[in-house]
């Protein structure tokens, strides 16, 4: 009898190592890069991305950017179906320089992003395929 | 427009900050993209409240008035140490401690105010007016240009000015604010391709599967509509620097312009007109055409030879010739337009 019962405690003993150590190994395994890597990539999102940022370092400078800044603002503030791609902030003019706004616009978003409107005719940010823009001494 | 579109076509957005036009092209859906662009956009506020000589109460106005050691921000204190090493590189041609000469060659206002104004007495005139006892101190060690004048205590972040230094950090923040902005957003927002452009200094980024960017490059000798050639990458920093933008005159006809030769403490006295570099940090290639611009054609390729130089660096003169240092073999790849009068070869 006391044998009997000695070996039930060691099967229990066997089972519940046996099922502690496919839980750590479980664990593990979904702690890993690889495994975020392969859920980012069944969830089709970049799976460069989402490994790169594990080892993303302290950035003092950003961190205190970020912490400084109350973003609440947005480009769009009036966003609707009426407004053309300019009102928007897209356009399919070119000229990366010359829009006439003053510093005084700064802050003003639904004005500063219709930059369009005073290029009017200038030539475009990505015709033939190509982003493109502009540089020169400023 | 489906997703694909929507990724494929850049979206564009501008704004005004440090006194340009500054451009940003996002390859992200539009909510994201605009998200972003606000976020660049408080960026450049942030830095040019920070930086600016011509905001009151910056940090920059307040390290220059400041006696003994002075806590700084993490954004000062990288970009004094970024500074630090740049005036080893070009030998103290670049050198943040010319804000007096800046301001006694007529650039005391906001360029746009500059502008504006009549114009002033000749530059001599002008330095020997506002020389002060601090400012005499300029003349005595003009031969020591290539020394900083702060030091920083490393980890801590206090910086102390040498007694009469003052600063203008203006050569290097706009660079530095670009490329330090085109890192955030690839590596946080994830932005998969993009390009920031401050008056000139750009920086892009793009996967494989985006095409290759192309910069239009300014003619310092036409208006300011016309190009001379173009720059062409798919990932990477240009940057452009010259005396023809920012000039003004002075009542004897004589033109004054930013460029300040740190050796005379007055605007260079350069064949060059125009400078253009190719590389991988915006501010890294904003100081190299400002030393070229400074140092003028014939020291400006003993510089970078001196220093085995890896970037593509084009430049004009007042003559009109053009000049180039770099790979000549990717030269027609990525110069498309250009035919340099004289190429160099990277040694």
């Amino acid at each position: 009898m006391t044998r009997r019962k000695r070996n039930q405690w060691r099967k229990w003993q066997a089972s519940a190592a046996a099922t502690l150590t496919v839980a750590a190994l479980f664990q593990y395994v979904r702690t890993s890069d690889a495994f975020d890597v392969a859920y980012a990539s069944a969830n089709g999102t970049d799976t460069s991305v989402t490994a790169s940022s594990q080892v993303d370092t302290r950035d003092d400078v950003m961190d205190e950017w970020i912490s400084s800044t109350t973003d609440s603002r947005n480009w769009n503030t009036q966003d609707n179906d009426n407004n053309d791609s300019q009102d928007n902030g897209t356009s399919d003019s070119t000229q990366s320089a010359g829009a006439d706004q003053s510093m005084s616009d700064k802050g003003s978003y639904s004005d500063s992003q219709r930059y369009g409107q005073n290029n009017q005719g200038t030539d475009s940010g990505y015709s033939s395929g190509n982003y493109q823009s502009r540089t020169g001494a400023s | 427009m489906s997703r694909t579109e929507q990724v494929a076509r850049p979206l564009r957005f501008q704004f005004r900050a440090m006194n340009t036009d500054v451009e940003v092209q996002l390859s992200a859906g539009r909510e994201e993209a605009e998200h972003a662009a606000t976020l660049v956009k408080t960026w450049f506020e942030t830095q040019e409240q920070r930086f600016s000589r011509f905001v009151a109460d910056s940090e920059l106005n307040r390290l220059n008035s400041s006696t003994g050691w002075m806590p700084v921000s993490a954004a000062m204190d990288e970009v004094l140490s970024l500074a630090y090493g740049y005036i080893g590189l070009t030998e103290g041609i670049f050198q943040p401690g010319i804000s007096q000469a800046l301001q006694a060659s007529g650039y005391d206002l906001s360029f746009e105010k500059v502008q504006q104004r009549q114009p002033q007495r000749p530059l001599l005139e002008r330095i020997l007016r506002t020389k002060t006892p601090d400012c005499s101190g300029m003349k005595e060690d003009r031969y020591d240009h290539s020394r900083p004048s702060w030091i920083q205590r490393e980890g801590s972040r206090m910086v102390h000015l040498d007694p009469g230094a003052e600063l203008d950090l203006g050569g290097i923040v706009k660079g530095w604010a670009v490329e330090r902005i085109a890192d955030w957003l690839q590596r946080t927002l994830h932005i998969p391709a993009g390009l920031i452009n401050a008056g000139g200094d750009v920086q892009v980024w793009g996967t494989p599967d985006h095409p290759q960017w192309t910069l239009q490059v300014a003619d310092p000798l036409q208006d300011q509509g016309n190009v001379s050639g173009a720059v062409r990458l798919q990932r990477g920093a240009v940057a452009t620097s010259g005396i023809s933008r920012r000039q003004w005159q002075n009542t004897d006809g004589s033109l004054a312009h930013h460029l300040i030769d740190p050796r005379t403490m007055e605007p260079a006295e350069t064949d060059v007109l125009q400078c253009t570099v190719l590389g991988q940090h915006t501010s890294q290639c904003e100081i190299i055409a400002k030393t070229v611009c400074i140092l003028g054609s014939a020291e400006a390729v003993g510089w970078l030879n001196r220093h085995y130089d890896r970037h593509d660096v084009l430049w004009m003169t007042r003559d009109g010739i053009t000049y180039f240092r770099g790979n000549t073999e990717t030269l027609a790849e990525h110069w498309p337009g250009f035919d340099p009068d004289h190429r160099f070869s990277l040694i």
